[in-house]
């Protein structure tokens, strides 16, 4: 009987303005067979502001799919109009 | 006495062989049963069987999936009525059927549509509206973080960060607990970060309630938060009307936060 446990990267959906939800499920099995999955989410947004000043969002970190697409995503027109977006929208 | 066509019909008794080498056949082997057979795989039952005492008709592979099909044309319907009597709607007092012109599942209890599924999601009664649709559920977590509106995570920690979340259809509901252990380099106005969807755009903030947030010096000590549009962060706001921006200034070491609300997508 072997338990096993990973985690998986099952959906990557882009907004509008260029933002990238994540969701990641961890799966446990039993002999191959599943037995719980559950869900854990986080959203990477095309530019990162800390204090005053914007920055590219660091995702060294994330899934090679969510790399991809990020990157792909987030052209400068996109980064520009986030920076824009977000700083009209916020204190 | 068996009765011999062409050796393609046996009746012997208690089955009629339909075909030259004897794998399908009608037989009534069982008493008060009538067993279709197909290609020597037994597929349907008639009459009483010991599956459900009130079976009138099962359809069977016990070495597989089994299953049936209603075929009708592209304009038609392919249903099942449960019906108590032969005229009105005693004749489909429950049913399911599937409307092939749109494409749409119907259940109906009562003689009437309780639920409709087509490509919206998930509908009620009679309900057509896109808008009314139930197109999804889902329970997770994530992870939330506190900072300031200006300055830097330098040396930020938690000793707890949970979140979680269950998404119904457009509406997100959370809650979340915090303890910071040391609040870093953050300054300015204090934010909870990382919710799990981005907020919808073009509308107001979406206010949550906040408690457990001690040594508050703003204004009456009560903390509350709003979700910005479009983004995935919130501010805590205090004072009276609570319309003061919170100072990063008043979390220190060993403060938590517990929050809870909802917001739209």
């Amino acid at each position: 009987m072997a338990i096993t446990k990973e985690a998986v990267v099952d959906k990557i959906e882009v907004l509008e303005m260029g933002e990238v939800q994540v969701r990641t499920a961890t799966i446990i099995k039993e002999d191959g067979t599943e037995l719980n999955r559950s869900f854990h989410r986080h959203v990477l947004a095309p530019r990162t502001k800390s204090g005053d000043t914007w920055g590219d969002t660091d995702i060294s970190s994330e899934d090679a799919r969510v790399q991809a697409i990020a990157n792909a995503t987030w052209t400068s027109d996109v980064k520009s109009a986030y920076e824009t977006f977000i700083d009209s929208q916020t204190p | 006495m068996a009765i011999t066509k062409n050796s393609q019909i046996d009746l012997n008794g208690n089955e009629m062989i339909l075909d030259a080498d004897g794998d399908t056949k009608i037989d009534a082997a069982t008493d008060d049963e009538i067993h279709f057979t197909v290609a020597g795989s037994e597929t349907v039952y008639m009459g009483v069987t010991s599956y459900n005492a009130s079976d009138r008709l099962v359809l069977t592979n016990t070495g597989g999936n089994a299953s049936a099909t209603i075929v009708a044309g592209t304009s038609g319907e392919s249903s099942i009525f449960m019906a108590d009597g032969t005229s009105g709607d005693a004749s489909y007092r429950g049913y399911v059927q599937y409307q092939h012109t749109n494409d749409n599942f119907n259940i109906g209890t009562g003689g009437a549509q309780r639920l409709r599924i087509d490509s919206d999601g998930l509908k009620f009664g009679s309900d057509t509206a896109a808008a009314n649709a139930l197109d999804d559920y889902e329970e997770g977590t994530w992870t939330p973080i506190i900072t300031g509106s200006a300055g830097s995570a330098g040396t930020a920690a938690y000793s707890n960060q949970t979140g979680t979340y269950t998404k119904i259809g457009d509406t997100v509901t959370f809650s979340f607990n915090v303890v910071v252990t040391n609040k870093g380099s953050w300054t300015s106005y204090t934010r909870i970060t990382g919710f799990p969807f981005t907020a919808k755009s073009g509308s107001g903030t979406f206010a949550f309630a906040i408690h457990s947030f001690p040594d508050d010096v703003i204004g009456s000590n009560m903390v509350a938060g709003a979700v910005y549009p479009g983004t995935t962060l919130s501010f805590a706001y205090t004072g009276a009307r609570m319309d003061v921006l919170h100072d990063f200034a008043n979390i220190d070491t060993g403060y938590y936060l517990n929050g809870a609300g909802h917001y739209k997508i």
